[in-house]
Order: structure tokens, then sequence, then C-alpha cells
């Protein structure tokens, strides 16, 4: 960086100390300690200046500002006064502390200012979440319960604790009638796989329909006991994460569940200040049952077509008027061999043709550390490309890449890869903040990382928010934007984005409501509204809300929603806050 | 085409992560080594990448109801700790020549249960309590007791026992009473004192959840119980040879001690001393028996960075420093630099402790005395705080290394500074993670560093208290060696001879000092990093002899 260079030359005076005349009295007033203060207060502005977040808040209205200044005095004071309290001897867990982690935080953060703030602010785009795991599972799992024809059955008899652990528990849908009567699944007499009707499986469940839920609910989400033992590794944690996925999908199989659950799912999103989601998703297989059906229908279309006429009522809806829309981004498994991997790609094309607004890019999923690294998919990917160029097709890659520990190993170079590529985003990037010269090529490229603050931590590769390397990409200018990946199964339980967006300002002296507003941001800027060359997509991320097609126009509207945001903390925290802004222009 | 493509792809791959490689501090080291060590470096790789799939991954149905049935390479030290000591790649390590151990805190290095062995042998030392102590509580804060050294003093022995209730607050028993009236008798007393001076097994696994300000309440307690016993001439003359023995032992030649004087018992006597020159001479005296001893033989030696407590008030602190520079006056050799110590995020930020540090600095310009900074900073999580901003005032303050810098990863600009003003960081991985900066060596920032030029050394911190299990650098090699694919043989070797860069044998101008760590030819430092490099090149004719591969027999078969 050639300002640092020049910084060095001026600074190096004052870090001797030889020769400089001393009254013999330590004194604040002496002129090293008084040089000493300058350098630093220049080499702390100096450093901000490459931050990825430095040009929003050059940028920042004076009611912004203000805000801003509220929002850090609320946090700091919610660190000290409400977050920390100290164990006991008796009981030394009691211990708590501010950006502890999620699992503990999770039922006191809505007790807090912060959070009432975080909720209200608008979020602009969901970037990076999985589907299936999107939505709150009582929400889904209520939604089975009031439809008729649902069955449900499981692997073994659950007596035990030890059993309802082992079992695998799968939803479908009949079309014929199924008896409720027999033996309940919690007893020792249920014939392994034998399907129910969900209502009877729950009422005939020892405890009733409560413990039959907290049942399922067990075998779909990880466990706040379990999401603490980091010292089980990331692995461990994944074959837990990975058999939730199951379930989960057996209860979308059936239209009228899915259709409801796109209906709740953007009606929570909107509430949380969504206006766009991107959502990765795969149904190679096709596996939806129609109304009234059993057996899936074999038309690839028909999953996504529900897509669509859901996303088009939705938006006709009173909530959904001010939604902007939301779009697919393929997804594969990676560990799939050549052949299955090759077909899945032809019914990826094949769906972009006939859905080309809603599928807007590719990209491979699954436990990046097991499967297969992307050099080893390359050729592979390499045709993708080809393909699509010869259908005329657009459908860039949004990679997952460097979700993992490692340094030089075969999952951390997937950031190569995925460079190399010229994926659009980076899933995760957890590992990139290790790479000097990765972090260059993604500024340069313009490429955008796709963070997921709470999965990241219970997925065991940060302890808590505070040991996440965020902090490091913000300050080196990589372009970041919060995601919330598998809120479903992960824990923050809600579809939006307020959990992340707390853990990331709560974390973070740097961050605070102005760097969450530089995050919002980004994600309208990194969306991916529409097909575009790669030539005019780095055009319209660099010209902003000053360009003149779909991206620019969504981000005018956020900035208008933030500075409507803004003002109305200054409105509602003022007041009570007016410390904090003394000092600055008062509008 | 497709092929065209392909290869394309796997070229302008290679091309950017030889790019990559370039910028990394251990690059030059790498690209010199001689065939053998390149030889060496491979076998390395190869042995750790075996271990790490049949000997630190778990098999398939082997998962038990016990408390910890998962493996992984690069799991949890404290449950890592005995079985690393069964792979080659811990034989290999143990053999390396490890340069400087550059920062350890001395009262924290002496096993605990050796110490309470020695003042329970020698005469005149007490237990006292301000509350009667229960044995079996399981609490994990221990109560608040001391050791003391009053020789002169008689004991009426009619005293209730310090274990039952009716024990008077504060009374001074003699540790062997207190041991024998233990229920369980000496040897549990000896295992109950050592919970109490040490981070559990539990306490460093569990909980984690608790964050860093729970464990270092346990960690500061542990100082308080030890320094009862470390600040006795009796014992202090015994802790400095076994301990310098143990680190030779460990292929380390040089040491540099962060020490808090405390008050310093002389033999035979009640009273402690008025200062810290008896400290000084003792230490001196043993220092110099030890490297004229056989076993010292090689041996380089030892000096001391005077710490202070961060926390302490202004005139404490300058107390501190004047006593410091008095004691630099009678002991030039003896004493290498000046520290903070104590929990950062707790204690003074150094912005606050400017006018000292300049005022000192002042001071030792007057009296022509030198002692520079080594700075504990950024042992800490957060960005952007107060004890985060520790690292611009270590540097601006002209700091010859870093303590910890565990946050510095987080600050391009400040990494520059850090790498372009040739400041090295003393990283001490398994303390980071015991004291629950890391949830594992695998969520170590070490890299990032190391990949921007940083130059970095690996030490032990407090080994005794932190559950290392014997005293040394192998530890914390092994770790880092297992946990890093980019690191390797060649990494490591790199950062050992940091060490011996960065060491401070002797008082040194800046400039002689930047032109030591340069690698200027002449010298007792680039004469010792000669020695170094020769005992590198023996280790690494030790690993091809060996533990070479047998390359055509496959993975598993070794030659010889």
């Amino acid at each position: 960086m050639h300002f640092s260079k020049s910084l060095f030359a001026a600074l190096s005076v004052s870090s001797v100390c030889a020769g400089i005349v001393f009254d013999g009295e330590p004194n604040v007033n002496s002129s090293a300690v008084q040089r000493h203060l300058q350098d630093r207060a220049a080499l702390i502005t100096l450093e901000k200046r490459q931050r990825q977040d430095y040009a929003f808040r050059q940028n920042l209205s004076a009611v912004a500002q203000q805000a801003d200044a509220i929002v850090n005095a609320i946090r700091q004071y919610e660190i000290d006064s409400f977050w920390r309290v100290p164990g006991t001897i008796e009981d030394e867990d009691k211990e708590r502390y501010a950006g502890e982690m999620f699992p503990k935080a999770k039922p006191l953060i809505s007790e807090t200012r912060l959070w009432s703030i975080v909720k209200k602010m608008p979020k602009g785009a969901l970037l990076h979440a999985h589907l299936v795991s999107m939505l709150p599972y009582e929400t889904l799992l209520d939604a089975v319960m009031n439809t008729e024809g649902m069955v449900v059955s499981v692997s073994q008899p659950v007596t035990s604790e030890l059993e309802q652990k082992n079992a695998t528990i799968t939803f479908a849908h009949v079309n014929h009638t199924i008896a409720a009567s027999g033996p309940a699944i919690d007893s020792t007499d249920y014939v392994p796989n034998t399907q129910l009707p969900v209502n009877y499986a729950a009422q005939s469940f020892t405890g009733g329909s409560q413990a039959f839920a907290e049942f399922v609910m067990s075998k779909l989400q990880l466990q706040p006991e379990e999401s603490i033992r980091h010292d089980l590794g990331v692995d461990e944690i994944w074959r837990i994460f990975q058999a939730c996925f199951d379930p989960a999908d057996s209860m979308m199989t059936y239209e009228p569940v899915l259709r409801t659950f796109y209906q709740k799912l953007f009606g929570a999103l909107a509430d949380d200040g969504i206006h766009w989601v991107e959502i990765r998703a795969s149904a190679a297989k096709g596996v939806l049952v129609h109304k009234g059906d059993e057996d899936a229908d074999p038309n690839l279309d028909v999953y996504w077509q529900v897509l669509v006429e859901e996303l088009d009522s939705f938006k006709k809806s009173d909530k959904g008027k001010h939604f902007w829309g939301a779009r697919v981004i393929w997804s594969d498994i990676r560990s799939e061999d050549r052949a299955s991997l090759t077909s899945s790609m032809k019914v990826a094309l094949g769906r972009k043709q006939r859905f080309p607004t809603l599928i807007s890019g590719y990209d491979l999923v699954g436990q990046e550390d097991l499967g297969r690294p992307l050099a080893d998919v390359a050729p592979e990917l390499i045709w993708f490309r080809e393909q699509a160029e010869r259908l005329n097709l657009t459908i860039p890659f949004f990679f997952h890449a460097g979700e993992t520990l490692g340094d030089g190993n075969s999952t951390d170079y997937n950031l190569v890869d995925a460079i190399l590529f010229n994926t659009r985003r980076i899933g995760h990037g957890f590992s990139l903040y290790k790479h000097p010269q990765l972090i260059d090529e993604v500024i340069t490229k313009s490429i955008m990382v796709e963070v997921c603050p709470i999965s990241n931590e219970v997925l065991r590769l940060a302890t808590d928010v505070l040991h996440h390397p965020l902090p490091a990409m913000v300050a080196h200018g990589i372009a970041t934007a919060i995601s919330n990946d598998d809120p479903a199964i992960l824990g923050q339980d809600a579809a939006g984005l307020s959990y992340d967006f707390y853990q990331t300002i709560q974390g973070f002296d740097n961050i605070g409501l102005a760097g969450l507003g530089a995050l919002a941001q980004n994600s309208v800027r990194w969306a991916n509204f529409e097909d575009q060359s790669d030539g005019d997509w780095v055009r319209d991320i660099d010209l902003g809300e000053h360009g003149t097609g779909v991206k620019a126009q969504y981000m005018q509207v956020w900035n208008q929603q933030w500075e409507d945001f803004c003002q109305w903390i200054v409105n509602e925290y003022g007041n009570e806050w007016q410390n904090a802004t003394t000092g600055m222009a008062m509008i | 085409m497709t092929q065209t493509s392909i290869d394309r792809h796997l070229q302008e791959r290679s091309a950017l992560l030889e790019r990559e490689k370039t910028s990394r501090r251990d690059h030059a080291f790498k690209t010199n080594m001689s065939p053998v060590a390149q030889m060496a470096a491979e076998i390395v790789a190869l042995t750790r990448q075996h271990e790490s799939k049949i000997f630190w991954t778990t098999t398939e149905g082997s998962h038990s109801e016990t408390k910890h049935p998962v493996l992984f390479p690069g799991m949890s030290f404290a449950v890592s700790r005995d079985r690393m000591q069964r792979t080659w790649l811990w034989n290999i390590v143990a053999a390396m020549p490890k340069g400087c151990l550059l920062h350890a805190h001395m009262e924290a290095m002496i096993d605990i249960d050796w110490m309470l062995d020695q003042a329970l042998e020698i005469p005149g030392f007490c237990m006292s309590s301000p509350i009667p102590i229960n044995p079996a509580t399981t609490t994990e804060l221990p109560p608040p007791f001391e050791f003391h050294y009053r020789p002169g003093r008689s004991v009426a022995c009619a005293i209730p026992s310090i274990w039952t209730a009716d024990y008077p607050p504060n009374e001074l028993i003699p540790l062997g009473q207190v041991a024998r009236t233990h229920p369980g008798g000496i040897s549990a007393f000896k295992s109950w004192a050592i919970v109490q001076m040490t981070i559990t097994k539990d306490e460093a696994l569990y909980h984690h959840h608790r964050g860093i300000v729970d464990v270092w309440k346990k960690f500061a307690a542990c100082f308080r119980g030890i320094g009862g016993l470390f600040y006795t001439e009796p014992i202090f003359r015994r802790c400095v040879p076994r301990l310098l023995q143990q680190l030779h032992d460990d292929k380390i030649k040089y040491v540099e001690l962060r020490l808090v004087p405390g008050a310093f018992h002389r033999t035979g006597s009640d009273v402690a001393e008025s200062d810290a020159r008896y400290f000084f001479e003792c230490f001196a005296q043993e220092l110099q028996a030890y490297c004229a001893s056989p076993h010292g033989a090689g041996f380089w030696g030892a000096r001391m960075i005077w710490t202070a407590l961060r926390s302490l008030p202004d005139e404490a602190i300058r107390a501190s420093m004047q006593h410091c520079l008095d004691c630099k006056a009678a002991y030039p050799a003896l004493i290498a630099g000046f520290d903070f110590v104590g929990q950062e995020g707790l204690g003074r930020p150094l912005v606050d402790l400017l006018p000292l540090c300049r005022w000192f600095q002042q001071e030792c310009a007057r009296r022509n005395l030198t002692i520079p900074f080594f700075f504990h900073a950024g042992e800490c999580l957060g960005d952007g705080d107060a004890t985060d901003g520790n690292i611009v005032d270590a540097i601006l303050l002209g700091s010859r290394r870093i303590g910890h810098a565990f946050s510095l990863y987080k600050h391009p600009l400040l990494i520059d500074m850090v790498r372009d003003r040739q400041i090295l960081v003393e990283m001490c991985p398994i303390s980071h993670e015991i004291l629950r900066l890391t949830s594992n060596i695998l969520t170590h920032p070490m890299p990032a560093l190391q990949a921007r030029g940083v130059a970095v050394s690996l030490n032990n911190d407090d080994p005794a208290i932190l559950g290392h299990g014997g005293n040394g650098l192998s530890y914390d090699f092994y770790q880092v060696l297992n946990a890093f694919e980019n690191t390797g043989l060649g990494g490591v070797a790199a950062m050992a001879e940091d060490s011996v860069r960065w060491a401070a044998f002797e008082d040194e101008s800046e400039t002689e000092w930047l032109a030591g760590v340069a690698g200027q030819v002449g010298g007792l430092k680039a004469s010792r990093l000669a020695e170094w490099r020769a005992e590198f090149e023996s280790w690494c004719e030790l690993i091809v002899r060996q533990f070479a591969w047998d390359v055509k027999g496959g993975v598993g078969k070794r030659a010889g």
C-alpha cells in the first residue's frame, strides 16, 4: 500500500526515544507522549481507509451518523450492563458475556434494545441459504399436521433416548386410508417403517402431541448441547447436521405442504426486512407429489413451476407487494461421482432453459472437507460452462469455497479454483483470510464473500462470533454480506437474518451500525437480479445506485429504507441516548 | 477443447499458488533448503499425512458412549497430548533443534507436583487461608489459600486443621501438617493442590462456552498459590538448573524468562528481601553453575524480561520500573527487557500506560541502560477495542517483539508495519487454546500472519499451569506441524531459526539489533545462527536415516 510506506517514514522518528529531553516524571503532556498519540490517531485513521465499508461510512448522512453513535452507545451499555454477568462459585455456568456462544446467547438476545433495532433494519438480500432449512420446522410441521393424508414412519421403535437418536423419521402423503390404530412409534410393538397418520402418531406418542413434536424437532435441529461441544470437531457435527435434511426433505415433497412452505417463507423474510432472496436448491430428481397423489410426478418442471406460482402469488399479496423476488442457485451434491453429477448438470441446464428468470446460477454443496475438491470436479465444470455457452444460457458460478479450518489442504484451495472459474460470489470463504494473494484476486475481480456467522460457529469453524474472521475480511477490503445458511437446523429458528446481523454487530467494535449497514447494502449490490454478462455484472456492481439497471433501482430503494431506519432510531432512542450524539450537528 | 481448458485451468492454478507462496515468511528458508533437508521435508509431509489418516481419524463404527469418542487431526490439546507421543511425528519433533524459547513466564514453568514435593521436604513452609477449606468441594475457583516460607517460626500444633470449620482464618499451618491432616493423606493433598494450581482437563475441554474472563479467574488464582513456593531461595535455587535442563533436553539452547519479581525469601529468613537484587544474585549463580556443568555444555544461556502487572496504578508501576532500572544497573547481563503482564482485556491498555512507558525510555537513555520493550499485545478476540489497540502502541513504542499479537491478523496495515519494522510475533498456540482464544489448533490464525511474511516463533507461555505436561516446546511444535498443510518441516524450522534471530542475547542498540535480525555476518548472533543451522542439517540427516519411508512399499511401511 503506497500510503503506508510514507507513513512509516513519518512515524519512524517518534519510536526512537534516545536523545529526547525529559523532565524526570511520567507526563502525559511530554512531547514524546503527544507525538505518540498523534501517530496513533493517524495510523488508526489510515487503517480504516482500507476497509471495505470505508466508502459507505464516508457517505453517511448526518442522521445516519447520529444513529450510528446512538447504536454504539446502546451496544456498549448492554455489553457492560446486560451481558457481563460473572459466574458464581456454586454455578460457574452462570458466566455470561457479550459474544458468547450463540446457543447460550439466543434466549437473551431478544431482551436487548440492540435486538429491537436490528430486527427493524432493512436487510436487503439474503444471498446464501439452502431451501430445505430456511423456515423454522415448527411451521413446517404444523403444515404437515394440518394436511390431510400425511403419514409418518420411523426406522425403529423409539422407546428410549438412544433409539430416538438412532432412528430415522420419514414423512409422506398417501392417497388411501391408513387406519389410525396400532402400536405407537414409541411402543416396542411398533413394526419398523410402518406408516401411521401423523395426527394419530402424535396423539399415541407417550406425552401426546407436544412430546411427539419435540421428538420430531430433535431429528431436525442441532441441539444446543451438541452445538457447544466444539471439542468434538467439524466432522462430528456435520454427521448430525446432514442427517437433519432427509426428514425435512420428505415433508416438502407434497405439493400442498410445499406451497404453504413458500408462502410462510416469503412472508417471514419480508417481515424481517429482506426484499430479495437467492435460494440454493436442487430438485434433480424432481420429487413432487401432487395434491391427492402419493407418487412423484416424473415431470422435472413441476417442482419449479410451484415455486414460480407461489412467488407470483406472494408478490401480489399485501405483505409481498414490496418484495423484489427470488431466484434459485442450482446446487448439486459435491460428493457425487462424474456420471451422476453430469446427469444432474444436464437437468440443471434443461431447467435453466425452461425457467430462465428463476434459475440464477450454479453451485456444489455438502460438506466441503469430505466432498470432491473443485480441482477434481474441473472437467465437469468446464464441460458445464461450455454447454451453457453453446445453449446461450447465462448460469454463472456461486461456489462454496474455503468452508474449512485447513491451511493449504484441498478444501482450502477450492478458493483458488472458485476464483479461476470466475465465481461471482464465494459461499463462506472462511479460510480466505489466510491468503494474501487470493484476497487481492477476490478484491480485483469484485467477488463478494457470503459470510454465515452463526452457521460457521455452530458447525465449529469459529468457537463463537468473537472468533470469526469477518473483521479481517472487512479490514482487508473484501466485500462481504451476512447470510444465515440453514437457520431451521442451526438454531436461529427464524427465517430472517436478524440473529446473524445481531451477532455481527454485537461481536466487533469495528463494525457498528454503519458497518452493518454497509454489509446490508453489499447484499443488494451483489445480488444477481437478472442474467448478465460478466462485464455487465461487474459494471453494475461498480456503478451501484448510480447505474441505470434493476440493481441501481433496488439500491436506491434500499438507501432510502436505510435513511428512514436511521431516522427512526434517532426518533426512538435519540432522547434517551443524547449523550452519545453530543457535539454532533443536530438535524 | 475441454482438455485444453482443463490444462489451462491447472496451469493458472499452480501459478497462483506459487505466487502466494512467495510472500510467506518461510519462503526463503524453504527455497534454500539442502537436498537432505528437502528429503526430510518430504518424509515429514508423508508421515503427517499418513498419521492423520490412520492415527487421528475415527474409524467407522468405533463410536462409543464415552465422553470422547471422536478423533481428528488437530483435536483439542487436552485430549491429544498423551496420544501424540505415540506418533512418529512426535519422535521427529522431539529431536528437532528448537532454537530459543522467547515467551514463557518463569513462575508458571515449574511443575507443580515437583514444587510441592520440595516444599514438603524443605523445612519452614506453611499454608494459610482466609477461610477454612472443605477438601471435598468441587468448585472450580480455588479457595484463596497461600503458601509461606517461615523457617524461624515455632508452631503450636494444637491449632485446628485448615480442613475443619474451626480453623482460625489466616493462621499459618506447617505444610507437612496441612498435608497429613488432609482427609485423604499426603498424596490426596497433593492431588488437591495440583487441581487448584493448574487448568484442569475438564476446564480446558468442556468450558469454552464460559469464555476468556472465566478461565483467567482460575489462571490468575494458580499464580497466587505458586508465588509462596517459587519466591524462596531454597526452592528457587533448585528450580533453575532443573528448568534449564528440561529445556536443554528438548533441544532448546536459550531462554528469555518473563518474571514479576516477587517478595523473595533468603534461606532461613522469615522476612522477605527489600528488593530483587538477591533474587538476581541467586539466578546468576545458578545459571552460571548450570552452564559450567557437564549438562550445561552447549547451552547458550538465559535472560530475564522484567514484567509489571498491567492492572496496577501509576505509582506501583513506576516503582516497579524504577526497581527494574536499578536491578538492570546491577545485573546488566541478566535483564533483557521490560513488559507488562496480566489479563490484557481487564488490565490497563498501553495507551493508558504511555506516559510511564515514555518516561521509562527516557530514564533508560539517561542512565545509559538498554532495556527494550517486549510487549504483550492483542492477546484478545476483539476487533477495535482497547486491547486490540495495544498492538498499535506496542509498534509505536518500538517493541522488538510482540507477545501473542493474536488479533493482529485483522489489521492489514499493522501487519505490514510489524513485518517491515522487523518485529517478531511470539506465538503460544497451546496457551491460546487453553485460555480460550482458539477452540483447537486448527482455528488458530497463525497461518494468516505467516502468509503475509510476518516472522513468528513458537512458545509455551505457562506450561506448568496450562497442562503441557512437560517443559519445552515439542508440544507446541507438534501441534503446529500437525495442523497446517502449508507449514511443513521448512515452516517449523523457519520459526525455530527466527527464534534465534530475534533472541536478545546481549544488550544492543536499535541499529545493532536490526542488523542482527537481518542476519549480519559476525558477532554472537551470527555464530549462534550458524550453530543452529548445523544442528538443523544434522536433524534432517537423522530424519532421512531413521524415518525414511519405503516408498515402493507404499504407505504404512518404513525402511529399516
